[in-house]
Formats: structure tokens, sequence, C-alpha cells
């Protein structure tokens, strides 16, 4: 069929064109012999036209030809009509005009066509017949050696996982064995990979929540672990959509968000918060991956995450750690890190220059209120900018600037800060009030915090809105003195150094020594002893500070352990209620001796609290443990008998240079009388601090003061001494 | 052999010009000249640069004595052409050979016989001016005229093939294909 057709084209082509080039010899014969024609008839020279015409019929193919001029035959030749042929006309041209002045007619014999395809024809016969030969051998060929592969490919083609292929009875040529053995170890990885794979997705089980689902996000599959994260189970979840888990706190924008990547053939990958069928909360780091087959189209989504909860958890608490709960900002644990982190840090300590005067005169509630504000505004003045911004200790704020901000930039920034806070003003319901700051600076990235402390209090000191520390100035030296005070506390702690000291506080009915205060004493490398006067300002500037009230509580419930029925009160300061390491080693130290009903705590410089609800709950605390609380060098500074009552303390003790001229000075005798009246009002015992010599000892008798505590009554000494009493 | 041929050669052009003299003015070759030479100044491909503002002028030159049959031509020229050769005015002059240089410029000259210097001086003057020149009697082509016409069993046009450049004259390609070159 197919060689038919070859042949069949081949003659219609082929013998098409062979005629059409007869036709063009005709032709050819025509236009040699028409420019003389034309010019022999433009010159009427018809004997030369004739002679051209007998030459023409010469030609072996030319059977006949016909001159017609002027529409007049010149000159004709007729021929056998029978004979094969093919006709061809020209126009004649007149040479001068160029118009149509005859024509001429060709009959040109196709004998030797006729010949010249039978040739063709014979031999085309004989080359197709060649061909069908070697197409036959060929097809018995390739079916003898394809035979083996197509039985191979049956079998390949239905080959099911965990199924053996049986080659054994399948011809074994070199070739086939070869297919086999590739076979054979392409379904060996197959198998390898699909155990592999298998355990792959057994360890996402176990390790992960997975789930799939189909592209309109109905859950198709669910594993245990995904169980376990939700509480439902496998029967409510599959076929349910994925919103089944979703929290009301995850915003649409968020599934919004995912659906468009995924709908867009990209991986998702966030973190969210789901929620249990309990309706508790839980967190997950999410990805889900689209599944596309050959075309490209989308399948189904496999979504693996991982339970983050107790992760988040841990960080909001991190977070609570390092924010002031007042103003919300990051307190001095988050200012340490990132002081730590910063390459070239700038610091900045911004200090509200009358904050003790505002939180006496107004209370905590407006304190709390200009801490706020000052704060957003602080805050709005540095957006944008390089900066961060902390809160510390009782109205004091930071700036912390890292590489992208230069000294002058940042001394700008802060001057800006400061003329910020300047002008702005306190509205309260019918009152008003300006606050001012001043601010302390360095660049220095070791000594950060102290020496742009130094600078503020060099600030503060001179009335200047803002001190840059430069080491050249007198500052340098305090804090080199600092430094070695720091160094001599800290050798005096690592070798036991630190000494506990106790005061008498004598009952002024009885006389009797019924509490002693505690307090800490260093002994130096040569013995002699060191007052806290000398080195608790410089401890306060760094963690040592901490260190010895711990080593302080330790000595105090070590020793009065031993003396019973003795009550002993312990120093804390507002530094320390602030510090959760310190309260905690207080409480264990309670747990472990048992003794609360014998300490009292005395707070001291109790007008810096600035939380003051965290204060209220460990005096609460310490209450609820027996413990008895007292207020320290009360009547001086700007403490006042409201917060008494809010502290719910049961101690006075009245400070000591009100009680030092007490018998001569009549101020003093007018104070401490209010306030013996007013603690007697409120049922709280007092105890006078300072009684250094008879008369004050009397006077302070006589005014009813229930405690009287001073070296007229008792010098400090080592415990030791009173262990052996 | 090539003495031989020479040798017939030149008997043959002594009959033909002899019996040309002898037999004076062929009637017949008059009428086949007088119809195929206006037409070979059509084939002069820069003809159009050759007309008078009368179009194409051709000058029979003759001798003062044949003047009758130079009038003759005229008439047998005038007669076939009717004053019109393709897109141009034909007109035809008569001049003696010794007037000649004193007659307008023609388009093409036929000559008729004279004498050896009257018939050179007038080819010349044609080759000079890149006319034609045409002439009754064949051998006249000795004296460099350009084209001439002959009577046998047909037609015979010749042309003077070493006369050609110095005429200057450009024929249609074809006009070459079916003339005899005299060589």
């Amino acid at each position: 069929m197919t060689l038919g057709l070859i042949y069949y084209a081949f003659q219609q082509l082929f013998e098409h064109h062979m005629l059409e080039a007869e036709r063009d010899k005709a032709t050819l014969i025509l236009q040699t012999i028409e420019p003389i024609i034309s010019m022999n008839a433009y010159l009427g020279m018809e004997d030369e036209i004739a002679l051209i015409g007998v030459q023409t019929i010469a030609h072996q193919d030319v059977l006949g030809l016909r001159i017609i001029l002027n529409g007049r035959e010149v000159w004709s030749q007729d021929y056998d009509d029978t004979i094969e042929h093919v006709h061809a006309t020209l126009p004649v041209t007149n040479p001068i005009t160029k118009q149509g002045d005859g024509v001429l007619d060709i009959s040109y014999s196709i004998d030797n066509f006729n010949l010249a395809i039978l040739d063709v024809r014979k031999k085309l016969i004989w080359y197709l017949g060649i061909l069908a030969i070697v197409f036959v051998l060929f097809g018995l060929i390739s079916r003898y050696f394809l035979h083996p592969l197509s039985l191979i490919a049956s079998k390949v083609k239905d080959y099911k996982l965990g199924t053996k292929i049986d080659f054994s009875d399948i011809r074994m040529d070199p070739e086939t064995v070869a297919i086999t053995d590739a076979f054979g170890r392409m379904l060996g990885n197959i198998r390898e990979y699909t155990v592999l794979l298998e355990r792959y997705k057994l360890s996402v089980d176990v390790s992960s929540i997975v789930s799939r689902m189909d592209v309109n996000g109905k859950l198709t599959y669910v594993n245990d672990e995904f169980c376990k994260a939700c509480g439902y189970t496998r029967d409510e979840l599959l076929n349910a959509s994925c919103d089944i888990v979703r929290h009301p706190d995850t915003s649409n924008k968020v599934y919004q968000q995912m659906w468009e990547t995924l709908k867009d053939k990209r991986v998702w990958k966030s973190s969210i918060k789901n929620r249990r069928k309990d309706g508790s909360d839980y967190y997950i780091k999410l990805t889900v991956v689209p599944i596309l087959d050959d075309s490209d189209e989308l399948i189904e989504y496999v979504a693996i995450q991982d339970d983050i909860t107790k992760i988040i958890e841990q960080q909001e608490q991190i977070s609570r750690q390092t924010t002031d709960l007042t103003t919300g900002l990051p307190n001095r644990i988050r200012l340490e890190e990132d002081s730590r982190e910063a390459v070239a840090p700038k610091l900045a300590f911004i200090a509200i220059d009358n904050y003790h005067v505002i939180k006496d005169y107004f209370g905590y509630d407006v304190v709390n209120q200009t801490l706020k504000e000052t704060a957003a505004l602080l805050n709005d003045s540095i957006a944008g900018k390089d900066c961060n911004l902390y809160k510390l200790g009782a109205g004091e704020f930071v700036l912390l600037s890292d590489q992208a901000t230069n000294v002058a930039q940042f001394s700008s920034i802060c001057k800006e800060v400061i003329h910020i806070v300047d002008d702005h003003v306190i509205y309260l319901n019918d009152d008003s009030f300006n606050i001012r700051a001043t601010a302390g600076m360095t660049s220095d990235a070791k000594n950060l915090l102290t020496y742009a402390s130094l600078a503020l209090q060099h600030a503060q000191q001179t009335k200047k809105e803002l001190i840059i520390f430069e080491e050249t100035d007198n500052l340098l030296l305090q804090h080199e003195n600092n430094l070695v005070w720091t160094r001599k506390l800290k050798h005096a702690l690592k070798e036991k150094r630190m000494a506990l000291f106790v005061q008498p506080i004598v009952n002024s009915t009885t006389m009797e020594e019924e509490k002693f205060e505690c307090l800490v004493r260093l002994i130096d490398t040569d013995g002699s002893v060191i007052s806290p006067f000398h080195f608790l300002d410089v401890a306060k500037k760094s963690t040592i500070y901490h260190q010895i009230t711990r080593e302080v509580i330790s000595m105090a419930f070590e020793y009065f352990s031993q003396i019973p029925e003795k009550q002993f009160s312990i120093n804390l300061s507002v530094e320390d209620l602030q510090h959760i390491e310190t309260l905690d080693f207080l409480r264990t130290k309670l747990d472990e001796y048992n003794i609360g009903s014998r300490l009292v705590i005395e707070i001291v410089e109790s007008e810096g609290i600035d939380s003051f609800d965290e204060a209220v709950e460990f005096i609460y605390d310490m209450k609820s443990r027996g413990c008895k609380i007292a207020i320290d060098d009360f009547g001086t500074g700007y403490s006042n008998f409201a917060y008494l009552m809010q502290l719910n303390v049961d101690f006075i003790k009245i400070d000591g240079s009100l009680i030092r001229d007490i018998d001569s000075d009549r101020n003093s005798q007018i104070i401490c009388s209010t306030i013996v009246d007013f603690a007697q009002q409120l049922g709280l015992t007092t105890v006078a601090e300072f009684v250094h010599n008879q008369s004050v000892l009397d006077y302070t008798k006589n005014m009813g003061i229930d405690y009287l505590q001073g070296y007229h009554l008792g010098e400090p000494k080592p415990i030791q001494e009173l262990l052996k009493q | 052999m090539k003495r031989i041929n020479t040798f017939i050669i030149w008997v043959i052009f002594l009959f033909v010009s002899l019996s040309a003299q002898a037999s004076d003015y062929s009637d017949l070759l008059l009428r086949t000249q007088a119809s195929i030479y206006p037409k070979i100044v059509l084939l002069d491909r820069d003809v159009s640069v050759k007309t008078h503002d009368t179009g194409v002028l051709l000058i029979i030159v003759h001798l003062e004595k044949e003047l009758e049959i130079a009038e003759k031509m005229k008439v047998l020229i005038e007669k076939q052409y009717k004053g019109r050769i393709g897109n141009y005015p034909l007109n035809v002059e008569l001049s003696t050979y010794k007037k000649l240089a004193m007659t307008k410029l023609a388009t093409a000259y036929v000559l008729l016989d004279g004498t050896m210097e009257g018939q050179t001086d007038a080819a010349r003057h044609a080759s000079s001016n890149n006319r034609l020149s045409f002439t009754y009697n064949y051998n006249s082509l000795k004296v460099n005229a350009l084209v001439s016409l002959i009577l046998k069993e047909k037609v015979y046009i010749y042309l003077n093939k070493d006369a050609v450049d110095d005429y200057g004259i450009r024929f249609l390609p074809t006009f070459y294909k079916i003339v005899k070159l005299l060589e």
C-alpha cells in the first residue's frame, strides 16, 4: 500500500514535471527563432522567414510549425497528428514598436519523453521492490529482537510495590539480561526508597503534627499527634474544614494570606494560635506545602506543625520579666542584654528631676500617670531613630543607640528629648504641673551604665541638662574609687569577710533588749571593721549589693535560729524589693528555718518604691509567713502617712535626725510627737533611732515611743558576742 | 587552396560589378531597397537624436546625370511610407555628390552610383556625423559605406563590419542576426 502510494506520487509529480520540461524545450526553440523572425518580418523578408521555418522543422523532435504574422499564415508545416506531442506558442513582437505582430505555434514530439518515462518506471518498480524486501526483513528481525522487550514491558507495567517480577520465561539474550538486571536494580531502589519514605513518614508522624487537606481545605488525613494537640477524634476531624481548630484571635488576614500563597503553589510558613476542642489555646509553628501533579496542578496540601505553646509561654514570661509593668517599656534586664549585643553602644540616663516630689505630693496614681506620659513622649520623640528606650529605677529612663548613630547625633537626640520633656505639662483633674529632665550619657562600651550614671549624677549636681561622660572628668576618679571598693567587696564576699553585727533595740518600758537590728560590716584584710557607709552606695551600682543582702539574710537566719525568742530585723531596700532572686532567697530561708515570726523586715528608702502594688504584694506575702514590717528612717525625705496605711506596716522607725536633738530641738519634738500620735492611733509600734545619750533616752521614753535604739543603749557588735551571752 | 578561393571571390566581385555597371539600375533592387532601407533607419537605437524637426530625413545622393533614378527611388519610398515611418514623419530629399557638403544633415544617406571620390566623401560625411549610409551598389561598401543589399535567390543585407566602429551606430541586437557581415 505504502509502496503503491510512493509509486503513484512519484508518477504524478515526476511525469508532470518531465512533460512540462518537454514543453519548455519547445518554447525555448520558439524563443530562439522569434527575434529573427520578427526582424525579418519587420524588414518584410518573408523568404528568410520561410528558411527559418524549414531549418526549425529539421529538428528531429519538431513535428510542425506555424508562423502567423499580421493574421496571415506566412509559413507552416503539417504533421502526423497521431504522434504524441505537446504544443507551445509564442507571440512575435515588432522589434521597433514592441507590439505583437503575430504568433508562432510549434508541435513538439514527446517520444523521447515517453522513452525516458518508461525507463524511469522500470527502475522505480525495481527499487520499490528492493525496498519492500528490506522492510519485510527489518520487520522480522525487529520482531525477533523486540519480543522479549515487549514481554518485559507488560510485566513491569503491572508491577505493584511488594511483589516480585519473574523474568525467567523470557528469552535471555545478552541485551535482555542487561535490561532485566537494570529493571531489577531499579525495582530494588524503588523498594529501598519506599521503605525509607515510610520511615521518614513515621518519623514525621511521631515528632510532628501532620495533616493533609484537599484543595477545598477539608482534612483528608490527620496523625495521632494532630488529634492529641487539638483534642478532637480522627472521625471528628476527617472531612471537616481545617477551620475547626482556628482560633478567633487569628485574623482573617492571616488565613487570606495563607490561601493566596497556597493557591499560588508556594509554601506557606507561620506561627499561629489555634483552639482545642475544649476551648483552650495552643500555638503551632505551621508549614503548609502544596502538592502538585505532573501537570503542575494542585492535588492537595500537606501541613506539618510543631506545638510551640511552651516556647510561646516562656517567651511571654521572659517578656514580662524584661518589661516594666507601669510603662510597658523594656527594663534593666533587657537593657543589659541589648547593650551587650550592641557593637558601638551609646547610652544616656534620663531622669525626671522632681520625681520624688511628684510622688510624695501627688501620690502613686499621678506618678504612674507621669511615668506613662513621659514614656510615651520619649517613645514618640525617638521614633524612626536608631534608639531604644528603657525604664530603669525611680523616674529613670535610658536611651541606647548603636553604630548607626554617632556620639554627636546621640547627644543631639538626648538634648531634643530633654527639651520635649521640659515642655510637657501633666494635666490632672483640677491641677497641672511641669516636669523637667536631666541626662548623662556615655559611649564607653565597657562601662555604659556606670559612666552614664556618673554623668547623670554630675548633671544633677551641677544643674546641667546633659553631661557627656569624659575620661578626664573627676567622675572617672570617683568611678575608679568605686572599682576599688567593688573589688574589695567581691574579695570579701569570696573570702567570707562580710560580718553580721547586731544592735539591740530596747523596750522603752522594760528596758529589755527584745530585738536586734542586723547590720553588715566588712572585715578588711588587716582585720579592721568597715562600716557600710563606705561601700553601700558603690555596691548598689552593681549586682554585689544583692549578694551582700543575701549574705546578711543567710547569716541572720543561721545565727538567730540558734538564739531563741529574740526578734531580729533585716534591712531591705527598694532595690531588694524589686530583685526577684533576693526575695526568693528570703522565702527559701523562711521555709528552711521557720523563724518568720521573729523576723522584722525594715524597708529602707521606702519613698523610692515605684511599683507600689508589688511592694504591697510582697508585704502581704511576708506577713502571711509571720513576719513583721517596719518602715525605716520615717519622718525624713518625703515619706507620708498615707502610704504607711497602704503598706500595712507594723513598726515605724523614726529617723535618727529627728531623735538626735529631740531633747532640745522644738521642731523635732513636734514632728516626733505627731508621728507617735499618728502611730498610736493606727496601732503601730514606734522605734526611736539614734538614742545617743541619757537626755534623749529620757525624752523619748516620756514621749511614749515603744522601742529605743542607739549607741547609748548598745553599739553594734558582732553576732558571735550575742551567741556567747 | 586559399589563393584559389580568393581568386574566385575576386572573379565574382568583378562579374557583379561589371554586370551592375552594364545593366544600369535594377528596378526590382531599387524597389527592395526603397522598401527596406527606411526600416533599417529605425533599427538605430539612437535614431531619436538624429531626426530633424520634421522627422526622419533620408537624402538620396546621386550624380547629376542620375537624377531620374534618384527621383524614382524617392517616389518609391514616399509611395510606400506615405510620409511616415514608425512614430516619425519621413522626408526624402535628393542631393548631388558635389552639393552634399552644403546640404543639411540627414538621418541617413542612400548613395547611388558615383565617382569613387564622391562616394568616399559622402561615406565620410555620413560616418563623421554618425549617420547611416546605404548604397545601391554592393561594391560601394568598399568606400566605407555601411549597409547594402543585394538580390539573389532571396534578399541579402550586408553590413560593413569594419565601418561599424567608425560610424558609431548602435543597431538593435537582432539586426546583427539577420545581416551578412562584410569583412
